[in-house]
């Protein structure tokens, strides 16, 4: 394993994404072999960073100096490190940016010509790299640079479709946000260096309770704003859909994780075992982050934006195990972090599989029907099987199905609240059972907005004449999809092979190995990390898929055998005069939530209007119903902020700065004033 | 050798008042900062090697140190990026029919006579002369904020004098006040020379000093542009002519700078610490930050936004001299440099962009990227440039300043310094990207459905091909300057440092 030892293939793989943004630059004439080739290089630059990553983490030397190059320029230092967190990390990247690579390959053809296609490429290269060196950053300041050119080129990438006023609008939103993220990252790592002088990543010891915490609530927001945890996810819903669909599938899938791989580098290795209240805070926020998201994915009819408000429950759920693992660190029980960790880790890996998938898939469908709402779709399940039947399986993975991956993550998350529950003599039970319950009801309404995603758009009949027409997406997204999906199987039927991945990290992190959850490659028993005398769950993804498969397979043989005899029939009685059935009799995309959306109104607030028109009031020509609501994040907090931001900026400009000569001049004589006044009291 | 600095602009400019073809006075222009910038390069050599330049002569007026030099240099290089661009401009204004081209003597008279101004400012020993150049510098200015004569210029322009004076009023009482607090202690001539006053800081009189400093920052403050007393700042560097506003903004607000620089350094060796000086550099410096990140917000004119951007940039270098550590004074002097060439990078693309389009106002323009080849990106990356993102070089000096003040220990004013810079980054990035989408017009017309309007269509194509030249220049300089500073850099940043701080015998 002598190649694992030298780095070399991490080298390779982030020179073949930088090659991919030249030659995309270079090619720049021709754009549509520009994009031919800058997607071929980032593919081979995937392949060989999974490759890499999945060495190192077997066999690797664990903590590998790739490049430390010290400037001229005071503070700045080029140091790219991999540890078996970052190849971890890597991998998942890898994996994502080969399949959407090749996606990208056919999805972004029809822009040729269009749009300065080649400069996008060479973003998205860059995009990809950047978020690498984020992995790999062994000096903070270097982490910083890497975080602030992902942000600015994935705002590039946002706004790619700069003639959509709203892709120009999220756009925005995100920037600003990611300023104000960075404003909170520079806090929290230059109090970390004025405490410990250096800005080397590695355990900061000797810090004083009071910077400690600073440290920790800076990273908070910062990280906090690019996971999209709630309070400060309003941007997410924007940037993520207003992204082309293989930008999204990156951003969704694997951007979001580096705040938690930041989290981790910089708060769990950083500061060492957390404070006990860190864990509670995390577990809170992860719960009302997971709920909030959710519920909005539920009543959302924007394809993209549903999968986005998605993501934010997922964050909610890696911040939920995040907490768990914060937890039980502080109470001084690392085996029961570790299968938390575990579990937080295996997630995050699962979600940029499905995620990515279900981006793709949606995008595939977008560019087959020129439509991202669900009102206007239906029926493509005839007219795009492949692509129906990606998006099925990537939903069920979504929606925590055994035996796909989701399933397998977030058993694991729940074992580990159990544990803890179990193991909890405090008040704090209390929260784990009702983070169990949140869960719960999370991984429920997760299951129904898949099921709209799939009811609505996939199944019945088309809504419009562009969903009739649906042509079924080029081969390339087919097969990326496909590869996606096999992972999400795959990797919920042999959970262990996963677990084997995550040992060294978790090892790292916590102390412990969760490869002891693991029992062969095929199940996953956590009592081996249990300290509880309650014996804990099991869980055999095979067994479990047998009985998925033999009860699918005697439904449908039961609905062949008995079902076959009726099933010509054809009936006028019961159609109320109506003769055909047709698409207007279906369940409408905001009918399917509408109830949760009445139920849960003091969240969303919604407001109606419905608009007949005609002579009569009973029968009028058409009525049109329309729900809009507003999230109350957006209306009680950030829409009153910018208003008075932009309000105190406009009364500034009419109150100071008048276009008084007078005044300005009584502006300078008062600073002299104040400055005597000064003299007299220094 | 260094005396030819004063003498190279007074032959210039006795040659640009003769009557003379317009292409010679292009090459004389473009000759006269060469020469400058040579000699600056000289004199920057000497002062590497020798510490310091002053040639004798008669009264021993002329003095640089590292302190200067760096700065000389800025307008050396800046200078000489302006002429060129200024050719240019100047033969693009004259197509536009905005310039008449008698008028081209006048404009290049005073853009060099302000540049001989400055470098005055930086090359003279003596503090009373620094303020009677730096009254100068307004002089010679106020025309060409006022050039084009339009009401609005005109308005700048009567601003400007009336604010710049007041200040440079208030200055002189802090000379005056300076002068006796060498009473006694210097002797009669030398009694305002920078070297004798920071030589014998010890035993001036404390509570003189400590008055004069309070005068000398409000009033060279003004000039700096430091809120509060920076209302002449927007309106006189966003109506002078572009190559003039990059001179403003890029150059002379250094020059002001260089002043208080000089002045605070004086008073902290004589009181023996920076306290006194430094809360009022840092209080003027938060200030100056957050007015312009206030007012950077509803910014519809994209040289006001630019300018406002300005007394940021001066507000930071204010709180790096401030607090006056050797860290905080080299991320200074670096912010100061980075600020120099990103700004005006800045104003001569934005130059560019109101040849080409017409307008001031941000909301009418639209497409740079196509209509302006290469001005397009390069305002692009230079507006990224001017927020603070890396790997441009005012990230790294905008890092170090913050580092200083964490250093200080002072958590809460590094936290709120890096939000308001947050604020001001999403504030310059969400007014001034609209230029790059596609065109409002256009887009309009798309919508509605109908033809683009009448109004000519914009032909993509660069009006002043010697101005794409200038700012890709400054492009590649303040992307090299952010990864890497050349030793000699290093070198003499370190040495003003040290002269400044009076460590290592001064």
């Amino acid at each position: 394993m002598a190649l694992a030892q030298t780095g070399l293939g991490f080298w390779i793989s982030f020179s073949l994404y930088l090659s991919a943004a030249v030659l995309a630059l270079l090619l720049s004439r021709c754009p549509r072999a520009a994009n031919v080739a800058s997607h071929a290089a980032s593919m081979a630059g995937a392949v060989v960073g999974a490759a890499a990553s999945l060495l190192h983490l077997l066999a690797g030397p664990g903590r590998l100096v790739l490049a430390d190059l010290v400037g001229t320029v005071p503070q700045l230092e080029l140091k790219v490190v991999v540890d078996d967190l970052s190849a971890y990390f890597l991998l998942a990247l890898s994996v994502l940016v080969f399949c959407v690579s090749l996606y990208s390959v056919s999805y972004l053809a029809p822009y040729a010509g269009k749009r300065n296609l080649p400069l996008f490429d060479a973003l998205y290269a860059l995009f990809v790299l950047s978020m690498g060196l984020v992995f790999t950053a062994g000096h903070a300041v270097f982490f910083l640079i890497a975080w602030e050119i992902m942000s600015v080129l994935s705002y590039f990438l946002v706004v790619f479709e700069s003639e959509r006023e709203e892709n120009v609008r999220a756009g925005t939103i995100y920037l600003v946000m990611t300023a104000v993220g960075t404003a909170f990252l520079l806090t929290g790592i230059l109090t970390l260096y004025a405490n410990t002088g250096t800005f080397d990543l590695g355990a900061a010891a000797g810090l004083s309770p009071g910077a400690r915490t600073v440290v920790f609530l800076s990273f908070l927001v910062g990280f906090g704003i690019k996971a999209g945890v709630v309070p400060l996810h309003v941007w997410l819903p924007y940037a993520h859909p207003a992204a082309p669909a293989n930008v999204s599938a990156l951003m969704s899938g694997i951007m979001v994780k580096t705040a938690l791989y930041g989290m981790l580098r910089f708060v769990l290795v950083g500061l060492g075992v957390p404070d006990g209240w860190w864990g509670g805070a995390l577990l809170i926020l992860g719960l009302v982050t997971a709920l909030t998201g959710v519920s909005h994915a539920y009543v959302e009819s924007d394809m993209k934006r549903l999968l986005a408000y998605s993501t934010i429950e997922n964050v909610g759920i890696l911040v939920t195990g995040l907490g768990v693992a914060f937890l039980a660190l502080s109470a001084g029980r690392p085996a029961l972090a570790s299968l938390a960790l575990a579990a937080t880790l295996f997630h995050a890996f699962n979600h940029a599989m499905f995620k990515g998938a279900l981006f793709l898939g949606v995008g595939s469908v977008h560019h087959a029907t020129h439509t991202r709402n669900l009102e206007d779709l239906g029926g493509l399940v005839r007219r795009m099987p492949a692509t129906a039947v990606l998006l099925v399986g990537a939903a069920l993975a979504a929606s925590a199905m055994p035996p796909f991956n989701g399933f397998a993550s977030e058993w694991m998350t729940f074992q580990a609240l159990f544990q803890s529950l179990l193991l909890e003599k405090s008040g704090l039970g209390l929260l784990y059972v009702l983070a169990a319950a949140a869960l719960a009801l999370a991984g429920a309404l997760a299951a129904a907005t898949f099921l709209k995603l799939l009811g609505v758009g996939l199944l019945g009949r088309p809504r419009t004449p562009a969903a009739a027409e649906a042509h079924e997406a080029p081969l390339p997204e087919r097969i990326s999809g496909g590869l996606l999906v096999a992972f999400c199987l795959v990797l919920g039927l042999v959970p262990g092979a996963a677990l084997r991945v995550l040992e060294r990290p978790v090892l790292g992190l916590t102390g412990f190995s969760p490869s002891a959850v693991s029992t062969g490659w095929l199940g996953l028993d956590p009592s081996a990390l249990s300290t509880s005398p309650v014996a804990s769950g099991t869980y055999s993804p095979l067994l479990v898929a047998g009985g998925v498969a033999a009860f699918l397979l005697a439904a449908l043989a039961a609905v062949r055998l008995i079902g076959g005899r009726f099933l010509v029939r054809r009936y006028g009685t019961w159609d109320c005069g109506f003769e055909t059935i047709d698409a207007r009799m279906q369940y409408s995309a905001m009918g399917f939530s509408k109830s949760f959306q009445i139920i849960f109104r003091f969240l969303f607030r919604p407001t109606r209007e419905r608009r007949a028109e005609g002579e009569h009031l009973y029968h009028p020509d058409s009525i049109a119903y329309t729900v809009k609501s507003v999230s109350p994040f957006e209306k009680f907090l950030y829409e009153p902020l910018v208003a008075f931001v932009n309000a105190l900026s406009q009364k500034a400009k009419s109150t100071i700065q008048t276009g008084s000569l007078r005044r300005y001049l009584a502006y300078i004589l008062f600073a002299l004033l104040g400055g005597l006044v000064y003299f007299l009291v220094a | 050798m260094e005396l030819l600095l004063w003498l190279v602009p007074i032959v210039a400019l006795a040659v640009l008042a003769l009557p003379l073809p317009r292409r010679v006075r292009h090459a004389v222009s473009l000759a006269e900062t060469l020469a400058t910038a040579a000699v600056a390069t000289f004199a920057t050599w000497t002062v590497l090697t020798q510490g310091t330049a002053a040639p004798a002569m008669p009264g021993n007026l002329f003095y640089l140190d590292a302190v200067s030099v760096i700065l000389l240099d800025l307008v050396a290089l800046v200078g000489l990026l302006t002429s060129l661009y200024t050719i240019g401009y100047v033969e693009e204004e004259i197509r536009r029919g905005s310039l008449d081209p008698k008028k081209v003597r006048a404009l290049y008279l005073l853009i060099h006579g302000f540049l001989f101004t400055m470098v005055l400012t930086l090359t003279l020993r003596n503090l009373g002369g620094v303020w009677i150049a730096i009254e100068a510098t307004t002089l010679a200015s106020v025309f060409l904020v006022g050039f084009h004569n339009g009401k609005a210029a005109l308005e700048a322009a009567w601003k400007y004098i009336i604010l710049c004076s007041v200040g440079i009023t208030l200055a002189m009482i802090g000379i005056v006040f300076l002068n006796s607090a060498a009473q006694g202690v210097l002797a009669e001539g030398t009694s305002l020379d920078w070297t004798a006053l920071f030589a014998r800081a010890d035993s001036l009189d404390g509570s003189y000093l400590k008055f004069a400093f309070i005068f000398l920052l409000i009033g060279f403050g003004t000039k700096a542009g430091l809120a509060p007393m920076h209302n002449w700042l927007p309106d006189a560097h966003s109506q002078a002519p572009s190559p003039v506003s990059a001179l403003l903004s890029g150059v002379l607000l250094n020059a002001a700078m260089y002043a208080i620089l000089r002045t605070a350094a004086i008073v902290n060796r004589n009181l023996g610490s920076s306290l006194y000086t430094g809360r009022l550099l840092v209080g003027l410096g938060v200030l100056s930050v957050a007015t312009a990140a206030v007012f950077l917000l509803t910014q519809k004119d994209y040289k006001r936004l630019l300018a406002y951007s300005s007394i940021e940039h001066m507000g930071l270098a204010a709180i790096g001299i401030g607090l006056f550590t050797p860290l905080s004074l080299f991320a200074a002097f670096y912010h100061m440099i980075n600020h120099s060439l990103t700004k005006s990078l800045l104003f001569l693309s934005s130059g560019t962009v109101l040849q080409k389009t017409g307008t001031r106002e941000i909301g009418r323009v639209g497409g740079l990227l196509k209509l302006l080849p290469v001005t397009g990106p390069v305002f692009l990356l230079g507006l990224v440039a001017i927020g603070g993102t890396p790997p441009f070089s005012l990230f790294a000096s905008e890092l170090a300043l913050l580092t200083s003040v964490f250093q200080q220990k002072l958590y809460v004013l590094g936290a709120g310094i890096a939000l308001l810079l947050a604020l001001v980054f999403a504030g310059i990035i969400q007014a001034l990207f609209r230029v790059f989408y596609p065109r409002p017009a256009a887009v309009a017309a798309a919508r509605a459905g109908t033809a683009p309007a009448p109004a000519a269509p914009l032909v993509p194509g660069e009006p002043n091909r010697f101005g794409a030249v200038a700012v890709v220049v400054l492009l590649a300089l303040i992307l090299v300057t952010g990864v890497f500073l050349p030793s000699w850099l290093t070198k003499l940043i370190d040495a003003a440092q040290t002269i400044l701080t009076g460590q290592g015998g001064g």
